[in-house]
């Protein structure tokens, strides 16, 4: 196996100008049905509670060529950041194939639901145009049941340019009373990140 | 408290290439651990095949005893338990294998073993479990069921399983660091013996530190907690060792260690209380190592590992009264 991943911890008291891990080991890390391949953490607090949205490794698939993981998004609980209770199931639907990829899951809560940007691409053929990553689309009511509806979002390829062959790993943010999504695009962002804004201000999750 | 509890050693009991084991295993016995069942003692090992670039995978067998201990009975004809899938924590070998009964199945808590670049290997406690009285065990899910955390960042492993009360408790070890002592070896890690428990056998509740003080030095290496009940009181034996230079020098290398506890929270070290050391010249003389203690028959007993990590097999004590 190539390579594998689990999530840290670190605090910053300088206002996020340099961390410090709160040990050497993972606060979040393998279990029965998550074997490998833990990352894309984002955390959140909702209602007093932290909720973390993660992905996890499935499996990994020989195939023609290299070894590819499988990884889907998932979730854990915690009332106080370090000790954390996973809720154990897969979120997302699949779209493309069960061996969907799934990364980055960014919840905001808006308009009484929870929404949920993340990435998805099929396991061949992703380096291309045709099989690069996407950004999807789900809202839930109570943070465990999700509706994928990926045609809600919106933001597709540009023509040319720097986002012309995929676009991933979105975080949607508030800022001065609009709402952004940062987003990353060709070559899983090696030439770095780009903006967009939301245009349409109706009530989000609804067509 | 001060009783020393002497052992009678009994010999080597289990030479592994006297006998064809399964998956083209033909060395080590490694960390034998019992099942006593009504006609016979099964007893689990780690043995060893070579891999295609000629690196070692271990693989769990079983040699069953008469109850008397003396008689073999066989060895496994088939596989235990498989190794785990590819990008698995077990995927590059088991190595322990501690067995409980829970009512009408059998508990196996593995240690399963993953090749590293930077070091190594890792390895993460997993549990498996067997519905035909030990012959097979299947995983109880891909993934381990104890791993890495804050404190605890690599190489959990060594569970040792018993259940004292309402509650299952289980022993094991975690690593605290890797290190290079000198310029051109590769670096040696550091683990101490720790403590868990829980209501389920499933979900487990980490003490969080180290139980065990340190004898030798702050890098001492702690391995094989096993725990047995006598005379009301608990007792731990387990194997120490240097950080460094432990393959050669026998000065160096694993001895069995000991220690007690009245309520399995607190515990105090006492090495010279263990009655057991390695014997003057022979298949033990050099190190002792992976020690299991159980009770069969109304007395108590201990398989443990000699020289060369038990690349020869293992042999028996039995606790004089």
């Amino acid at each position: 196996m190539p390579f594998n991943a689990a999530i840290g911890l670190a605090i910053s008291c300088d206002e996020g100008q340099s961390f410090q891990r709160l040990g050497d080991g993972p606060v979040l890390s393998y279990s029965p049905d998550e074997p490998f391949l833990l990352g894309s953490p984002r955390i959140r607090k909702f209602n007093d509670c932290w909720h973390l949205w993660y992905v996890a490794g499935k499996e990994w698939l020989r195939t023609s060529s290299k070894p590819e993981p499988v990884y889907k998004i998932r979730m854990a609980s915690s009332s106080d950041g370090i000790n954390w209770v996973k809720h154990g199931k897969d979120l997302i639907m699949d779209k493309l194939s069960q061996h969907e990829c799934q990364a980055c899951p960014d919840v905001t809560h808006r308009d009484g639901k929870y929404h949920m940007f993340f990435s998805y691409r099929d396991i061949h053929n992703y380096k291309s145009r045709e099989g690069g990553y996407r950004i999807g689309y789900a809202y839930s009511e109570d943070m465990v049941n999700w509706l994928r509806n990926d045609d809600l979002v919106d933001i597709g390829l540009s023509e040319t340019g720097w986002d012309s062959e995929m676009v991933n790993y979105p975080h949607v943010f508030m800022l001065d009373g609009e709402t952004y999504m940062l987003y990353q695009g060709n070559e899983m962002g090696r030439a770095g990140f780009g903006l967009a804004i939301l245009e349409e201000s109706a009530e989000w999750g609804k067509k | 408290m001060g009783e020393e509890m002497k052992w009678l050693k009994l010999g080597k009991i289990f030479d592994p290439t006297e006998h064809t084991l399964p998956s083209r295993c033909v060395e080590f016995a490694q960390s034998p651990q019992t099942l006593v069942l009504k006609d016979r003692v099964r007893v689990y090992f780690s043995t060893r095949e070579r891999d295609s670039v000629g690196k070692y995978l271990s693989h769990v067998a079983f040699v069953d005893f008469e109850r008397d201990m003396r008689q073999i009975i066989g060895v496994s004809t088939q596989q235990v338990i498989e190794l785990g899938e590819l990008g698995c924590f077990d995927e590059h070998g088991i190595f322990p294998f501690n067995v409980v009964r829970d009512v009408d199945r059998i508990l196996a808590y593995t240690t399963g073993w993953n090749r590293k670049v930077s070091v190594s290997a890792d390895a993460s406690v997993g549990l498996a479990v067997s519905y035909d009285d030990g012959l097979t065990f299947k995983r109880h899910g891909k993934g381990p069921l104890l791993s890495a955390s804050l404190k605890e960042p690599f190489l959990v492993a060594d569970a040792f399983v018993a259940r004292y009360g309402t509650r299952y408790h289980m022993w094991y070890i975690f690593g605290t660091k890797w290190q290079k002592f000198t310029e051109s070896e590769p670096p040696d890690r550091v683990y101490k013996i720790a403590h868990a428990t829980s209501t389920d056998a499933i979900n487990w509740q980490r003490d969080g530190r180290q139980i065990i003080s340190d004898r030798l030095n702050a890098d001492e290496c702690q391995a094989l907690p096993t725990v047995i009940c006598l005379n009301g009181l608990y007792h731990m034996y387990f194997c120490y060792r240097q950080a460094h230079g432990f393959r050669n020098q026998s000065s160096n290398a694993y001895r069995i260690g000991y220690a007690y506890s009245f309520d399995l929270v607190d515990w105090v070290r006492d090495d010279s209380l263990a009655g057991i050391d390695v014997s003057e010249e022979g298949w033990d003389s050099k190190m002792q190592c992976y020690p299991h203690v159980f009770f069969l028959d109304g007395k108590a007993y201990m398989l443990y590992n000699g020289n060369e990590f038990g690349r020869a097999g293992f042999g028996l004590a039995v606790l004089e009264t």
